[in-house]
């Protein structure tokens, strides 16, 4: 029995192309709008197909002037013509946003990962409690959108600072409408509005945060002290150390003698079959364990789902698929 | 029943055993990849629809007619049951081109399927349009059973299905639990990690990435409704199986599920999709390797295992017909 | 048996009432028969001296529960309400006769004899029965 490699969807756009990272979609960029320190980009796929679904609250992960950054998926999810993305020009950020915002033009191709669902909406949910800061509306109004899909209750929070633009406000009442959207300038007001709605919601709500840090903190304290569970609270939470390519290492195998080098961007399983040293695999994704090879030497760097926390710490064995390393050089028993 | 002539059936058949022997393992693999067996090829992909089509639909019809709650939808699982009717068309559709189309027209989809004459243009969310719920609808398209599961609080709840060809299980009374319960009359599987890392698996599942898995049992006769509700009327034929030993081996099947775990972007929901086919062991017995890799996995299978797969009364005959079948090739040299 | 009873549906219930969790906002405490009253009445007292909002039922069990004022209770509850329940698993599950794992009972429907199994429905609040003799020689 012989399994043959994955056949990609033939129209699909998830096709890969030599010149881009597994999985990673290449977008031009169709439009661009700038309202205040935001900046609105809408992404199509070169061929005019549509693209991948997503779940409401994804981000994607884009490659902008050298950086990567996640930036939250806000228009449709279902076969989408476009991604749409709000980015806030951070002045003393890592470059990424000032990218976008100073260098970047309508026509000019991205490259993006997949949507990743880190903050998906609570199906079971009596009534959904959307609470925003700022440039954190963007998750949000994906969540509208599928909340108006499927008919479920909500209403929306925003907060926003006393000199700043809102961001989208004008596509957010639309969504909304007069009753499900609160806006609340400045930290008196917000923290006055969350006191009074968080007391009054039906059991089976749920609370969906997303924006700056201390904001999100906050709110989750005033519910907390209300009483509400910690696995109603929901905060988005996202981050892009998986994606990273990762620095290169060398990989000695203790029973063969030989070494190989592990470049940026290639997984140790990919180098070790490379080099045809057989491992076994299944799932590589970090997930199912068959990959698991023995660490004689060197720290790994465990970015596996699999392994326990105690497991962890022994670093005495690794998911090659997946895992790289914190020194120069692994040594594994193979 | 002989519906299909045996080498289509045979030449599309999932052989289930890797090894010699069998025991439970987290045995997911990424789908879409063709398996090239000794006698043909399946698992191109996640849908599959083949010879046997109307007839099992027909009988999916009147199971449902009879027993109505072998389809169950908790209310929150509207979005999830939309998803799952475009993801299972869309496959179909790809998978038979020649047959099925599904195309996107602005805000309605339009389905159309020559093997059973059906032309449909629905709207997301809009039932009316599709004229049934739409897992119902899915189900009246398609061969597979589905389980639609809610991932919620760190865990996955069954809360929909339409699942009239069960192995020996009750959608209807499974329904509302969690992947870790359902799976807990199972012996071995927990204690030995199986399940435990499945769930992680299924966890962090990503939509546009499906996977597969087989399951299997033997059955008597070609009987597709396995369910615990009828167990009564199948229950007997287990122990009456053996009482005409020539028949033996046109009517004890190798039952094998293909299973697809999926990712359903839209709602976040995880889809089961259960594919059933059997083989009886004359036809089974006339590939070489088949006969002799069942039967050594028949005799070393353990007792439990044996007990809980509702092997005990034939397991012992069938792997002596199997090899009876071998000692007469090699005595003829076939 | 290498099925693990940790591991099936089967309910495990707390071997001590649990304490009043001091977080919540408001309380719905629920209590049936006499080592039910007990344990309700320790965790109204804890609940008092929080002074926060409480609403208490006790039935006495003897027949099926009036449950009309709980589900009341709920449909007006607001997220931060915490709810106890103090009852033999009987009432809790609302099973009808009092089985074990591995009992048979006939089935009020088709007579069968069905033999308890360790599966438990919480929505359905039963245990699965399946037929104990299908596979019995019928001579």
């Amino acid at each position: 029995m012989t399994v043959a490699p994955a056949q990609p969807l033939a129209s699909s756009p998830l096709a890969p192309s030599a010149a881009v990272r597994e999985g990673w979609l290449i977008l031009r960029v169709a439009g661009v709008s700038t309202a205040g320190r935001v900046r609105t980009l809408r992404l199509v796929s070169l061929t005019g197909d549509t693209l991948p679904s997503f779940t409401p609250g994804s981000h994607i992960v884009v490659e902008a002037g050298g950086r990567t950054n996640a930036y939250s998926l806000t228009g449709d999810f279902l076969e989408p013509i476009a991604y749409e993305i709000s980015v806030l020009r951070i002045p003393d950020g890592n470059g990424g946003s000032r990218w976008i915002h100073d260098d970047l033009d309508v026509g000019q191709e991205l490259s993006v990962s997949p949507p990743r669902s880190a903050f998906p909406p609570v199906a079971s949910a009596q009534h959904h409690v959307l609470v925003a800061g700022g440039i954190g509306i963007t998750p949000i109004l994906s969540h509208i959108r599928a909340a108006r899909l499927y008919r479920r209750s909500f209403e929306v929070i925003y907060a926003h600072r006393h000199d700043a633009e809102v961001p989208r406000l004008r596509e957010l009442r639309a969504l909304c409408g007069p009753d499900r959207l609160e806006l609340a300038q400045g930290r008196a007001q917000v923290t006055a509005r969350l006191r009074k709605r968080l007391a009054e919601q039906p059991l089976g709500s749920v609370l969906l945060i997303c924006g700056p840090g201390p904001m999100m903190e906050a709110t989750e304290t005033i519910a907390t002290e209300l009483g509400w569970p910690s696995q109603r609270i929901h905060t988005e939470r996202f981050s892009t150390e998986a994606l990273d390519p990762g620095s290169p290492f060398t990989v000695k195998l203790a029973r063969s003698g030989r070494q190989l080098l592990v470049p940026s961007g290639v997984s140790l399983l990919e180098a070790l079959e490379a080099a045809e040293v057989p491992v076994p695999n299944l799932c590589r994704r970090g997930v199912c364990g068959e990959c698991r090879v023995a660490v004689k030497a060197g720290r790994p760097e465990h970015r596996d789902l699999f392994l326990s926390d105690e497991e962890r710490t022994a670093n005495d064995s690794l998911m090659c698929c997946v895992s790289r390393a914190h020194d120069a050089v692994l040594e594994l028993e193979l | 029943m002989n519906r299909v002539a045996a080498s289509d059936r045979l030449s599309r058949f999932p052989f289930p055993y890797p090894q010699d022997h069998y025991r439970y393992s987290t045995n997911v693999e990424p789908a879409r990849r063709p398996v090239i067996t000794e006698v043909g090829e399946w698992g191109r992909w996640t849908i599959d629809v083949d010879d046997e089509y109307e007839a099992e639909l027909r009988e999916r019809e009147e199971i449902l007619v009879a027993d109505p709650s072998r389809c169950v939808v908790l209310a929150h699982m509207r979005a999830a049951c939309w998803d799952s009717l475009l993801e299972c068309l869309g496959e179909a559709a790809r998978a038979n081109p020649a047959t099925m189309s599904l195309t996107r027209e602005g805000n309605s989809y339009v389905w159309s399927n020559a093997r059973l004459g059906e032309e449909r243009r629905f709207v997301i969310g809009d039932e009316d349009t599709l004229g049934a719920e739409p897992l119902a609808y899915t189900g009246s398209q398609v061969q597979e059973d589905i389980v639609l599961l809610d991932q919620r609080e760190g865990q996955l709840w069954a809360d929909a299905g339409l699942v009239t060809f069960a192995a020996d299980w009750s959608l209807r009374f499974d329904v509302g639990m969690t992947f870790l319960e359902l799976h807990g009359p199972v012996p071995r599987v927990h204690v030995e990690g199986v399940i435990p890392r499945a769930h992680r698996f299924l966890l962090r599942l990503e939509a546009h990435h499906p996977y597969r898995r087989t399951n299997w049992t033997m059955s008597v006769d070609r009987r597709l409704d396995q369910s615990t509700e009828t167990y009564p009327e199948w229950g007997p034929d287990r122990l009456g199986v053996l009482e005409n030993p020539e028949l033996l081996p046109d009517r004890l099947q190798l039952r094998v599920e293909v299973q697809h775990l999926i990712r359903l972007p839209g709602s976040g929901a995880i889809m089961f999709l259960i594919r059933t086919s059997m083989v009886p062991l004359r036809e089974l017995a006339t590939v070489p390797a088949w006969r002799t890799r069942m039967a050594a996995v028949l005799r070393e299978l353990p007792q439990d295992m044996v007990d809980y797969k509702g092997l005990t009364h034939f397991r012992d005959p069938a792997a002596a017909w199997l090899e009876s079948a071998q000692a007469a090739a090699i005595a003829t040299g076939a | 048996m290498t099925v693990s009873p940790d591991h099936t549906s089967v309910p495990r219930w707390p071997d001590e009432p649990p304490d009043v969790d001091p977080t919540g906002s408001s309380y719905l405490v629920v209590s049936t028969g006499e080592a039910g009253r007990a344990v309700a009445s320790r965790w109204t007292a804890a609940i008092a001296s929080l002074a926060k909002p409480l609403w208490a039922h006790h039935d006495s069990g003897e027949s099926p529960l009036a449950l009309d004022g709980l589900s009341r209770e709920l449909a007006a509850a607001r997220v931060g309400t915490r709810v106890m329940v103090a009852a033999p698993e009987r009432d809790v599950l609302d099973t009808h006769a009092r089985l074990s794992v591995g009992d048979t009972v006939a089935c009020e429907g088709c007579h069968r004899t069905l033999i308890v199994y360790h599966h438990v429905s919480r929505l359905h609040g039963a245990y699965l029965g399946y037929m104990v003799d299908a596979e019995e020689p019928t001579t």
